[in-house]
């Protein structure tokens, strides 16, 4: 659930970024020039073949994500096609999409989701099969090609820190639990990911050994230093808190941990190291109303690198095609978690464990906080 | 909040007097009424029922977790306690803004009905986060407490229990002083003025005749209020620091989140059924027509 959270997080970014006019509507225009460069990854012969549909429905958070998904993404499969683009902002939600299939009332023919959504989904037969030979393989890395949805992008739980209070060097995750020598309050995700994550490294578990998770092991560090924890629920309130000054550092989103470093011009500052990159996807409802093979043509259209570089533009949305990270300047690949370079710094979350204890490990740590 | 729960239970709940042994006519004019809220509200409440008994499989399995799973139990309690404080603080600050109501002049009445209501009309969420910004750590409050030397660490108010009691209380207190209000105008003043006359004093004329005849505007303000705590959601999850999990933000995570739809249906049906528990209680120990103003 926390790639939606987190989409949703991105939207009220772009606001806030139109607002302290730190974008542009450049971007949105630049959008009808890759009309043109989208077009060769669809061959015009295979267009007539298939029946088209009224529409497809793209399923998302609302706000700017509506704007900038469909003046990037939208616009330029229109172009191609004919077909127009809705961009739904009422939330595809795991527990949503699940309602619609079994309701067998689909209305969305894409959805935002976590990659161990998508996979908790197609187990569950919530999800339609990804046609690969519509949707190119390539555009992924290992193993991110599922049978029932792909790597839509990359976001980070990233150690953020104020450096008026911590000093110019990042603490590590084991300074965030230790309070004797850090005093002040610390903020993790109140949904669980990237704590239990951070507690394990912190508790000497090696990168390459945090999963399966120690989930015991990890709630007990946690426990240890609750009360010097407070956990937020969106990207706003974790950004208020550092701008508060309520809390010397915490576990954030990198999109928000970049806005409160250019809003603070660097008191507030962030890192890689040591975070815990998630990969989202893309997954087609089953009995999607645009059907199969036109889910699949959307899911090959989202995978153009430079409609990818431009939605990350627009409102944050860290690329996961590796064709985009060679179209970007260095700073944007500095604040792009799924690059090689930044995601070697990190522990990628591992979807498969997820997709098969998200509840449980959930539930335990709700429980063991509100305890 | 589930408002809509506590009107149908008053409907419900109230037995009826001596009825005509002929159908009225009338009750042709309301059955349309009836049909919608058999098809919005039963039909929808009995598919609830039916999962909360029938996923992941047919059986009393999600039930049994209300006994076994130490995680639930511990989260209802706390929901309880929560809403339990929250009613006892607003029964007794809205008794006394009821009670100034009921006693000033007519111009400072409208003043502090004014004051009870515009608070009353902002967004919850609005609410809440005006909460954290008064009284997080390093917040106008803390800062001033310090200032003045009162304090010489900051004191959490916030992002713990007392920060959620602090909010909760904030929204309910309206819901108590109206109802109170109701109760309050309608005692005779001239039977506290005949007491003060046999002598009692002011204390014991309040307690032993003001204070008995206003507890249905009690029982009444404390019923709603109880009833709506229960149902909070965004004051908790913004002002308990993420600490704090009442009922119906644990319902929305096994629907939305973990796709537990057995565990939330369960969970939601529990309060429904504790909901008509309260007022089957209450219908026993206060006449709820008289208390909502119906008789």
């Amino acid at each position: 659930m926390t790639a939606k959270r987190f989409s949703q997080d991105c939207v009220e970014i772009a606001l806030a970024n139109l607002k302290a006019g730190r974008i542009s509507r450049r971007s949105f225009l630049a959008a009808s020039a890759f009309a043109g460069a989208g077009a060769v990854a669809l061959s015009s012969g295979d267009l007539l073949a298939a029946g088209k549909p009224k529409q497809i429905v793209h399923a998302n958070w609302g706000g700017d994500a509506v704007r900038c998904t469909g003046d990037i993404y939208g616009k330029a499969f229109t172009a191609k096609t004919g077909i127009p683009v809705v961009v739904d902002g009422s939330g595809p939600l795991e527990g949503s999409i699940k309602a619609q299939v079994d309701a067998k009332n689909v209305t969305w023919d894409c959805c935002d989701s976590d990659f161990f959504s998508v996979l908790r989904l197609g187990r569950a037969h919530e999800a339609e099969p990804v046609d690969y030979s519509i949707v190119d393989r390539n555009g992924y890395m290992a193993p991110y090609t599922h049978d029932y949805g792909v790597l839509g992008y990359w976001y980070s739980y990233t150690m953020t820190w104020d450096t008026e209070k911590l000093g110019k060097k990042a603490p590590t995750w084991a300074d965030f639990f230790d309070v004797d020598k850090i005093p002040g309050k610390r903020t993790l995700f109140k949904y669980m990911n990237g704590a239990l994550e951070a507690a394990l490294l912190a508790d000497g578990v090696p990168p390459e050994k945090i999963y399966p998770l120690d989930v015991d092991r990890a709630l007990a560090k946690i426990e240890k230093i609750k009360d010097h924890i407070v956990f937020w629920d969106s990207g706003a309130a974790s950004q208020q808190m550092f701008l508060d000054g309520e809390v010397v550092m915490g576990s954030l989103w990198q999109t928000r941990s970049q806005l409160i470093k250019q809003d603070t011009k660097g008191r507030v500052d962030w890192t890689f190291d040591q975070g815990n990159a998630c990969p989202a996807g893309w997954v087609i409802p089953r009995g999607n109303p645009a059907g199969n093979e036109w889910g699949n043509r959307w899911l090959a259209h989202l995978q153009t690198p430079e409609l990818q570089v431009e939605a990350m533009r627009c409102f944050g949305q860290g690329p996961a095609n590796p064709k985009s990270y060679d179209i970007m300047s260095a700073e944007e690949r500095a604040i792009t978690p799924g690059t090689p370079e930044n995601l070697k710094k990190q522990i990628p979350l591992d979807s498969e464990y997820f997709s098969a204890h998200y509840d449980d490990v959930l539930n335990a740590f709700l429980d063991m906080i509100s305890a | 909040m589930s408002s809509s729960a506590g009107t149908i239970a008053l409907e419900t709940g109230v037995p009826r007097g001596p009825q005509p042994s002929r159908i009225n006519p009338y009750w042709v004019l309301v059955l349309p009424l009836v049909l919608f809220l058999v098809v919005l509200y039963l039909y929808p409440i009995g598919q609830v029922l039916w999962i909360s008994f029938s996923d992941p499989e047919v059986g009393f399995q999600n039930y049994e977790r209300l006994v076994t799973n130490r995680g639930i139990l511990r989260m209802l309690g706390n929901t309880f306690r929560i809403c339990f404080i929250t009613t006892a603080i607003s029964l007794l600050l809205g008794y006394l803004i009821a009670y100034a109501m009921a006693h000033v002049t007519e111009r400072h009445r409208i003043w502090i009905l004014m004051f009870v209501l515009v608070p009353f009309w902002v967004s919850v969420l609005a609410r809440a986060f005006s909460w954290v910004v008064l009284l997080h750590d390093n917040g106008i409050i803390n800062r001033a407490l310090m200032d003045w030397g009162l304090t010489t660490e900051p004191v959490h108010l916030v992002r713990n229990e007392l920060g959620v009691l602090i909010g909760m209380v904030h929204y309910m207190v309206p819901y108590a002083v109206l109802p109170l209000y109701a109760n309050l105008r309608g005692i005779d003043p001239r039977l506290v003025s005949a007491a003060r006359g046999l002598g009692a004093g002011p204390f014991e004329s309040f307690w032993r005749v003001y204070l008995p005849l206003s507890l249905p505007g009690i029982a009444g303000a404390g019923l709603l209020v109880f009833i709506l705590t229960l149902g909070f959601f965004v004051t908790p999850s913004i002002l308990g620091g993420g600490k704090t999990l009442m009922i119906a933000e644990y319902v929305s995570v096994q629907i939305l989140q973990t796709v537990r739809w057995g565990i939330g249906a369960m969970l939601a049906m529990v309060l429904l059924i504790l909901v008509f528990l309260v007022f089957a209680v209450m219908s026993r120990v206060v006449d709820l027509r008289s208390m909502f103003g119906a008789k």
